[in-house]
């Protein structure tokens, strides 16, 4: 973003900009400072993305790069309008990475209505199975454990506690000490994350490790940080009802 | 005898952007940009090693959306307009700097190469590039592949198989009709893989691909070769992995070789450095300032302090820098050579646009590196996958892991907050898709054309630029305009069509705007792709 096509925008325009990038403005500020503000937060914010990138993301970045400025819109025309759910019960379930998963649902109107009028209801929740080397029929799985949900709720990045294994969500609620199944997720199976220990023995040589290592090299870039999470997340390691079967 | 193999690839893509509605769009110059400093350049570089016999073997992606574009008349005219533009403005700079010998011999370099660009685009290639690349194609030269149809982040649509097949199977139709042969690999974007997709893959005659590092060493066997041979999938596709050595020396931006101080700044642009009255007939409207292509700085230094670019220098760095490319592979040759009982293959994979868009000099780099591969060494041999693939058929089964080469090596770039809004969406339109081509299973008329935009509107808003730069945070209001606008188009179509209520107008405004993939066919949700 340059000075120059701040100067371009309102007062007004420019308190807009300060509130959608959640910059904390202070009463009585002056254009001038204001800008000085906005250049500072934003060119921040951007060198935090950018140290966060590794070198094939910085390099594809510029190639979407025409521009100094930020491109802006402070009108906020809904020129394409898009539902905001589509009101029919299931659940989508996407591995990100060996550890954490993004869980997405959706109910359909008539059962949130009827979740609503149950006097009863005690808790909405997702049931998260581990079924490796499983053929699930709804039951059989290694072990779960329950997420609870609000009914405004419709997403989550949940916290899966092993790489290489499978997993499988299931909706439920529970009214009058009985839970009631409502759907069940696609299965995910998440990367082993680490050199395998499985050996071919027509496809090893002693020199094997020797090769691993050299194809290494530089290969520091993909140790999981725990300390870069993604919004909206339940940590599986804060879960207190863990049920191993 | 060779001692191994370097495999370079290069991804050449740009996302679908393309508004007759408008006179002039912004976002249209990533497409601007990239055919001057990118496509233009390397095709030359091509005709150059060409016209001195110069053999090489060079693997080339280029995306279907890419491929649509630089065919598109519209585009054509538009980027006519733009060059000729660029002509005039380097014309002007020629004159501005008259007093100034540093930045006249500069000036008079960007006219050279804005003419030469004119030349080429209208009287070598009829101003479509794909003739071109085609050229090369045919003479042996570039083994060209393609890559997702709409380049859509694969591990991502995995729970709909309907969906993958239909991202594959139009990519795969796309390149054939484009280049005239199908392409035996695919470029997987942002090297998104999970295990499963070399199924679909297999279904289109596609034999390999490529994937990260980690993607062939966490793999579910331990890699006999580490990256240096492909592995086998199970159903015998073959995968390569890439060499994190080679990326490093070409893509770092702090370290690698584009970052040198006598090469030339890409941010210092005279769209921002001269005063508005003057460059305001070469920037955006609205005095929006954005990139001419004309710099005057070197790198020089981390400040801001830049001294002014030297042709000269900045060539013999570029010599420089092959050497120590080609001295670097021999070392780590001499390393791993001994204990393989193959020759080992570096697989050297970048983004086009690395070339010559940001790292100026990049094509000349790579002229000047596939001569010196050609005559001072022969311990290092350039290779195409179906080369290799021709000389070492038999590879160690096993299956890759879940990768990409985005940050962490996994989904996160495109899966994060500010992009997973979008799923919700684009599965449920896959599910309404599927809905549809069971419901109307033999159509004609508009109802069968309203079928097929739904295809293409689904397909374009599974492009991966748009959570891309959603995530970078710089054009995003374009990006989710994007992703609204294809959502939006689909759901119409597809609440029309069960009405029975089809707004024909309407039908043809979008047809003409997002026309990419003429041939689409919505039955292609009819097929069974549960593999």
């Amino acid at each position: 973003m340059t000075r120059e096509r701040l100067n371009l925008f309102s007062f007004e325009e420019l308190l807009q900009l300060a509130s959608n990038e959640d910059i904390e403005v202070t009463e009585g500020i002056c254009k001038e400072s204001l800008i000085e503000l906005i250049l500072e937060v934003l060119s921040e914010q951007r060198e935090e993305r950018s140290q966060l990138n590794n070198i094939s993301v910085r390099g594809e970045e510029i190639k979407y790069n025409i521009m100094q400025d930020e491109e802006i819109d402070l009108n906020h025309r809904d020129e394409y309008p898009i539902p905001r759910r589509y009101k029919f019960t299931r659940i989508l379930f996407l591995p990100r990475d060996p550890f954490w998963a993004y869980a997405y649902w959706d109910f359909e109107d008539e059962l949130i209505d009827k979740i609503k009028a149950d006097e009863n209801f005690e808790r909405l929740f997702l049931r998260v199975h581990d079924i490796k080397m499983v053929d699930f029929n709804g039951k059989n799985s290694n072990y779960s454990f329950d997420i609870e949900i609000q009914l405004e709720d419709n997403s989550w990045y949940i916290n899966i506690p092993h790489p290489d294994s499978d997993y499988i969500l299931e909706l439920y609620y529970s009214t009058n000490g009985q839970e009631v199944f409502l759907t069940r997720s696609n299965r995910i199976q998440t990367p082993l994350g680490r050199i395998s220990d499985v050996i071919d023995n027509e496809w090893h040589s002693e020199n094997t490790d020797k090769l691993i290592e050299a194809s290494h090299h530089t290969f520091s870039q993909y140790q999981f940080s725990w300390g870069n999470i993604p919004q909206r997340i339940l940590s599986f390691k804060n879960l207190n009802f863990l049920q191993r079967k | 005898m060779s001692k191994g193999y370097l495999m370079l690839v290069l991804h050449a893509h740009l996302p679908f952007v393309r508004h007759p509605e408008y006179d002039k769009f912004l976002e249209e110059n990533w497409l601007y940009e990239a055919i001057s400093e990118t496509y233009l350049p390397l095709l030359r570089v091509f005709r150059h090693l060409k016209e001195d016999n110069i053999p090489f073997r060079l693997t080339l992606s280029v995306s279907p959306t890419l491929c649509t574009m630089l065919s598109d008349p519209l585009l054509q005219d538009r980027y006519l307009n733009h060059v000729k533009s660029l002509v005039q403005l380097a014309e002007n700079e020629v004159e501005r700097t008259a007093g100034e010998p540093e930045m006249n011999v500069l000036a008079r370099m960007y006219l050279e190469r804005f003419t030469e660009n004119l030349t080429d685009f209208t009287e070598v290639y009829g101003k479509n590039l794909i003739k071109g690349f085609k050229y090369f194609q045919e003479n042996n030269s570039l083994e060209i592949i393609t890559t997702s149809a709409t380049h859509c982040f694969m591990p991502l649509l995995q729970v709909s198989p309907a969906g993958v097949n239909a991202q594959i199977r139009t990519a795969a139709e796309t390149h054939l009709d484009f280049f005239g042969k199908r392409s035996r690999g695919i470029w997987l974007p942002e090297c998104g893989y999970f295990p499963g997709l070399e199924s679909y893959l297999a279904n289109n005659d596609i034999e390999f691909f490529m994937v990260d590092t980690h993607g062939i060493l966490y793999a579910d066997k331990k890699p006999k070769y580490g990256v240096f041979a492909p592995l086998c999938c199970p159903n015998d596709i073959a995968v390569f992995g890439r060499d994190p050595e080679t990326s490093r020396s070409v893509w770092s931006s702090e370290h690698g070789y584009p970052a040198d101080p006598v090469y030339r700044e890409y941010y210092r642009d005279i769209g921002f450095d001269l005063p508005l009255d003057y460059i305001r007939p070469y920037i955006h409207d609205n005095d929006i300032r954005i990139n001419t292509g004309i710099k005057y700085w070197a790198i020089t230094g981390k400040t801001n302090h830049k001294v002014p670019y030297n042709q000269e220098k900045a060539r013999a760095k570029v010599s420089e820098h092959a050497d120590n490319f080609i001295y670097m592979r021999l070392k780590q040759l001499e390393k791993i050579t001994p204990i393989m009982d193959r020759p080992p293959v570096i697989v050297s994979p970048y983004d086009a646009e690395l070339f010559g868009h940001w790292w100026f000099e990049g094509p000349q780099w790579l002229e000047t590196l596939i001569r010196k591969l050609a005559v001072q060494q022969d311990s290092l041999k350039m290779i195409t996958p179906t080369d290799y693939l021709i000389d070492f058929p038999e590879n160690q089964v096993a299956t890759p892991s879940f990768s990409s080469w985005g940050n962490n090596g996994y989904a996160e770039v495109w899966l994060e907050n500010s992009n997973d809004w979008i799923y919700p969406h684009i599965y449920s339109s896959l599910e309404f898709m599927e809905r549809l081509a069971k419901q109307f299973p033999q159509e004609s008329g508009f109802r069968r054309r309203a079928l097929n935009q739904a295809v293409r509107e689904l397909l374009l808003s599974q492009a991966s630029d748009w959570a891309f730069i959603m995530k970078m945070g710089t054009m995003v209001p374009y990006a989710v305009k994007r992703t609204r606008e294809h959502i939006y188009n689909f759901n119409r179509l597809y609440k029309s069509l069960l009405r029975n209520e089809l707004d024909i107008n309407w039908l043809i405004a979008i047809e003409n705007k997002n026309n990419i993939f003429p041939k689409i066919d919505y039955r292609i949700f009819n097929e069974d792709s549960n593999i």
